[in-house]
């Protein structure tokens, strides 16, 4: 059986454009808010990334520190993210989901528990961010016991051989960082440097999935439509953030922003 | 620069006050810039010029890796940004003002704890942002695998030293050695063990003291001490401060080179294999010390080694007359004025 996430890359094949991935955190601001934005992008969204916060977070930029930051003072735990996707799967709509987080909060739940729990509630893809090939090989091992994709991220520096190496290892998606950069960060490359990039990755082995994530906004997304997929995701945490300061509703400002980051790549 | 080795010194009339083991110091504040960081900032600059970097990046809690890398970064024409806590900033001063003096921009950290753990984070984010034309050091002996090896290669000047003035003292190295220092991260007990690590324990024994943070607090910065579990922060495993999620606790301690919740994985390797034995100091007994060791000897340790020297102290009362206890006084009281005067009054500031 195809993994969903195949699946959701076909689709986007099929009409000619890149899947559009959305990032927010699990438990931001609150655990059934969370769920209830999830629902709400579901329509537009091919493959939704779920952050799950964890208070040193080295790889991420301010955007989504604030994020995780503010749902973890909310309470969110561990089980609550579970919930969040359990819940998410009974709708009717729903949308591949990949966790992405720190290898910490895998570590202390137990590998094998962990993967258990994500088969069960329906999670398809994992990031974690700050376990590298090849210290994470016996884990990604792991992951394809369970039919969960494992995503391996590259980056521009990362060398030739090590590229060649790490996708040899990867399941069917991997995840080109866009640029030198925290999340979050202002697009300093050019889209035609970066697609230069993707498509030397993209050569390795076509078959793989490559999206590119980091630095997307409203306004850089459609010069990137040539990717198999793109993720968008401190613009979607700030913009929960501006919501929550001018008193307006989160889950409706998130949605529309999402639905014209998918009418820019149609 | 200053060549000698820094002293290693016998405070008499400590040993005398105290009544048992020989009570020795090494004096690493005699260090350029005031403590063991120096070797580990000089090392990373070489290394960043080598490479062809124009600017490093480092991160310091108590404001010595940040004022050394400074100095370095100054000598070998390389551009310094040091992330630092804004608690860390607030409390040592006079660090923050010779970085500054040095040339050296300071950025505040403002997230988290606002210490040195996340300065940590802050740095390696720029790093990765920026690694193309900056390098980075790392203030201890923590973080990824090689930042470890470089840190603690370097410091262990401190132990390459004072094996030869052991030697020059005793003849040969004493039959019964205790090395008591504080621990942190690690950088300066690593650097001040190394070069005894193939003797048997029983001669050459480590001691370990961390943050217990104050007494009246829950809060600590002793991951050995206090039993907390292995966890990855910053790129490694290590015993760290955290909750059953694995959310990072957070620290205290009076001492900024302390605050941190994790250690490094060369100390919880040598706790495990039992080299090493590690207790805690609470602020309070840090204090004590501080005021006992600079009411006996010309020596003002920083509040760091005052942890150290405050079970050095207590342990040394029950040894025999011939046991050599050697306390690494790896920091001066000067960047400490401010706390100690709050603490202790005008008298010990």
């Amino acid at each position: 059986m195809l993994n969903p996430i195949d699946v959701a890359f076909k689709k986007a094949k099929k009409e000619n454009r890149p899947a559009l991935l959305t990032y927010t955190v699990a438990g931001d601001s609150t655990k059934n808010q969370s769920l209830v934005i999830l629902n709400a992008i579901s329509k537009y969204a091919d493959i939704l990334e779920l952050g799950v916060p964890h208070n040193t977070p080295v790889a991420d930029g301010s955007q989504i520190q604030t994020s995780a930051y503010r749902a973890i003072k909310n309470g969110i735990k561990m089980e609550d993210i579970f919930w969040i996707v359990k819940k998410y799967k009974k709708n009717k709509n729903s949308k591949p989901i990949i966790l992405m987080g720190y290898y910490n909060m895998i570590f202390q739940y137990g590998e094998k528990k962990f993967l258990e729990k994500c088969k069960k509630v329906g999670v398809n893809g994992l990031i974690v961010v700050d376990l590298p090939w090849p210290e994470n090989k016996s884990f990604t091992k792991k992951c394809k016991k369970k039919s969960i994709y494992l995503i391996q991220l590259l980056s521009p520096t990362t060398s030739k051989e090590r590229l060649n190496k790490i996708i040899k290892d990867s399941h069917a998606m991997n995840y080109f960082i866009s640029m030198l950069s925290t999340t979050g960060g202002k697009l300093k490359v050019s889209p035609k440097k970066i697609m230069s990039n993707y498509s030397k990755i993209k050569k390795i082995n076509k078959k793989k999935n490559v999206v590119i994530g980091f630095g997307i906004t409203e306004k850089s997304i459609k010069s990137l439509k040539k990717a198999d997929g793109l993720v968008v995701g401190s613009a979607i945490c700030k913009e929960i953030s501006v919501s929550i300061q001018k008193r307006q509703n989160p889950v409706t400002n998130v949605a529309n922003l999402v639905k014209k980051l998918k009418y820019k790549i149609l | 620069m200053d060549r000698n080795p820094t002293r290693f010194i016998k405070l008499k009339n400590l040993t005398k006050y105290v009544g048992g083991a020989q009570i020795w110091s090494k004096v690493v504040s005699d260090a350029n810039g005031g403590a063991h960081k120096i070797y580990n900032a000089t090392v990373h600059c070489l290394l960043a010029k080598r490479s062809g970097k124009k600017i490093i990046c480092g991160d310091t809690g108590a404001g010595y890796a940040g004022k050394m890398l400074s100095m370095a970064a100054k000598k070998f024409g390389l551009k310094c940004k040091i992330f630092m806590g804004a608690k860390d900033i607030e409390r040592q001063q006079p660090n923050v003002r010779a970085m500054k003096k040095n040339g050296a921009e300071v950025i505040p950290v403002y997230s988290g704890s606002q210490t040195l753990v996340d300065a940590v984070s802050e740095c390696m984010r720029f790093w990765v942002a920026n690694c193309d034309t900056t390098a980075m050091c790392v203030g201890s002996t923590v973080g990824p695998a090689v930042f470890v090896r470089i840190c603690g290669w370097s410091t262990s000047q401190i132990s390459r030293e004072l094996k030869v003035q052991l030697i020059d003292e005793f003849g040969s190295i004493p039959k019964k050695l205790k090395l008591y220092n504080c621990v942190g991260g690690g950088s300066s007990s690593f650097g001040f063990w190394n070069e005894f690590m193939d003797y048997d324990k029983k001669q050459c024994e480590f001691i370990g003291v961390e943050a217990g943070g104050p007494a009246k607090s829950k809060r600590h910065a002793a991951p050995l001490t206090y039993g907390s579990k292995i966890g990855i922060l910053h790129g490694a495993a290590q015993y760290v401060n955290q909750n059953s999620d694995g959310q990072i606790e957070e620290t205290e301690s009076i001492s900024a080179g302390l605050d941190y919740p994790g250690i490094s994985p060369l100390h919880c390797f040598l706790r495990d294999t039992k080299r090493a034995r590690y207790t805690a100091a609470s602020d309070e007994e840090a204090l004590k010390a501080y005021k006992l060791v600079t009411k006996y000897e010309k020596l003002k340790p920083s509040l760091e080694p005052s942890h150290a020297f405050s079970v050095a102290i207590r342990e040394a009362k029950k040894m025999s007359k011939n046991t050599i206890v050697v306390v690494n006084s790896c920091g001066d009281a000067y960047k400490d004025k401010k706390i100690l005067r709050n603490r202790l009054g005008k008298k010990y500031a």
